[in-house]
């Protein structure tokens, strides 16, 4: 796997803000709109992959934890996904892992669905999960990933929450609750509420809020 | 609907007003070429948005020009003007024509009337130079309103349609960026739709008309439980943000996200539980 720091031509420790202006400085040269080149077009795909890799906290020269711009950065899949997880993130030791662990009864459906969870037909998944009467814990479980997968946050908590309470000592639907609990530590909406400013409330806000409503319109242009 | 996509201009600094201000001008110039004086009145925050981020993430050859206009009568202001601008004055045609012909307009009969007669065809024109991105958007409106008649309270269901729209817009071509865009449009849409069925539900009550919080409206931590679901979702859209290597203009994109996006928020929501929220983070 080759360092994408040294392909950006930056050190390891460098900040967001200096990996993004490395990426730009380096598809200014490489682009195809400005070199259409062979060797460019192999160069930008590198350069791509590099960005991607360390925007997606991919990259791990070694086993221990790494520093860097990105890292504690929660979620997964790469930065050009249209769709929203990888349903086998976590899914680590929890009841599908290790051989001969006990496997509890797993419904038709739920076979089924997690099958379609692994190949990215979420709302296929989520469809066949509905048609599925006995609604246990595992249910509950693949309903949320199926939901995650379709960008539908809430459901997948409420879902999340509920397999998590059905089967308490169940730590991989414990965990997966929790890394979508916006409440809990360290998710995206935490790191968002720590640089959240709410604009001014009361007779301030109010009054700059309806000068730009009056001024030029219905939608608020400015005019100054 | 629209509106809620838009800077706290107080925490902006004077270039940053006058660069976002030069973008919105920029996009207000394109949609007097395609529906005359009735372009100010349809012209949105958020389309001005979509504008500089993208602008932002492909940097176009851009002109500044200068002239004067019926909002601007005294000075000459400087517009922006390049091929992203063009195109967010076209998803701005789409989208207005789109909600205001949409026919649950029981009391806007007149905004119809207008968005027929004079949007019309700046509206076919936009969907020639874009078919299949109309073509999706309208196929998320429509499944909206489907789920919307048959009084659907899923929060979920009902955003992700308008989020699809939204997506739309902002997975501007098929790149490696399109992905990124897309989700950072799609919850951003997400969070949009949520916003307005919050700020809407006690009008909506009183004229019987369809919210989903209608069930909710009256219970004591109803405020408290929608931000939770706000919260949510402008997360993902500004993760998704972050992720796109934007450097021009990353300030004022942030200003919108991380504050502006709150403006109505924090305005009604201070209003109605008494409390002062402008002195801390919410």
């Amino acid at each position: 796997m080759t360092d994408p720091y040294k392909v950006l031509g930056i050190s390891p420790g460098a900040s967001a803000d200096e990996v993004k202006k490395a990426y730009r400085a380096m598809a200014k040269k490489y682009h195809p709109d400005v070199n259409p080149s062979k060797e460019a077009e192999a160069r930008m795909k590198e350069i791509n992959e590099a960005y991607d890799m360390i925007v997606n906290n991919k990259y791990d020269p070694n086993a221990s934890a790494r520093q860097g711009a990105y890292s504690g950065a929660s979620g997964g899949g790469t930065g050009y996904r249209t769709t929203y997880a990888d349903p086998f993130q976590g899914f680590g030791f929890g009841p599908f892992g290790g051989f001969g662990a006990y496997q509890a009864y797993q419904s038709e459906a739920c076979v089924r669905a997690r099958e379609l969870l692994s190949q990215g037909r979420y709302r296929e998944a989520l469809d066949l999960l509905y048609t599925e009467q006995n609604r246990d814990a595992l249910w509950f479980y693949l309903a949320a990933k199926a939901n995650e997968g379709l960008g539908n946050r809430l459901n997948a908590l409420d879902y999340a929450k509920k397999a998590a309470a059905m089967e308490p000592g169940n730590l991989e639907y414990a965990m997966y609750a929790s890394r979508l609990d916006p409440q809990a530590a360290g998710g995206p909406s935490q790191s968002y509420r720590t640089r959240q400013f709410m604009p001014r409330s009361g007779l301030g806000g109010l009054a700059m809020c309806l000068l730009s409503y009056i001024c030029c319109g219905r939608f608020g242009i400015f005019c100054c | 609907m629209f509106g809620y996509v838009r800077p706290n201009e107080e925490t902006l600094t004077k270039a940053q007003r006058q660069r976002f201000r030069q973008v919105y001008c920029g996009v207000c110039h394109e949609l007097k070429d395609r529906v005359g004086s009735a372009g100010r009145l349809v012209l949105t925050f958020d389309a001005a948005f979509l504008a500089l981020t993208l602008c932002a993430l492909y940097e176009p050859e851009e002109a500044i020009k200068r002239d004067r206009c019926p909002s601007h009568p005294l000075k000459h202001h400087a517009y922006a003007a390049d091929g992203i601008i063009s195109y967010a004055a076209d998803m701005n045609v789409i989208l207005s024509y789109l909600s205001a012909i949409d026919a649950r307009q029981d009391g806007d009969s007149r905004l119809r009337q207008m968005a027929e007669s004079r949007l019309k065809q700046a509206f076919q024109a936009a969907c020639g130079r874009y078919p299949e991105k109309a073509e999706k958007i309208q196929k998320a409106l429509n499944d909206l309103y489907a789920l919307e008649k048959s009084g659907c309270e899923d929060v979920d269901a009902l955003s992700g349609c308008f989020g699809r729209v939204t997506g739309e817009c902002f997975a501007f071509r098929d790149d490696v960026w399109q992905g990124g865009l897309y989700l950072m449009g799609h919850d951003l849409g997400r969070f949009i739709y949520i916003m307005d069925a919050w700020d809407d539900v006690k009008k909506d009550y009183r004229k019987g008309r369809f919210n989903p919080f209608l069930k909710q409206k009256d219970s004591p931590d109803f405020d408290k439980r929608v931000k939770t679901m706000l919260d949510t979702y402008i997360a993902l859209s500004a993760e998704a943000f972050e992720k796109l290597p934007i450097v021009k203009d990353a300030e004022i994109i942030r200003n919108v996200l991380y504050s502006g996006v709150w403006t109505r928020y924090a305005i009604k929501a201070g209003k109605t539980d008494g409390e002062n929220t402008h002195d801390r983070p919410v």
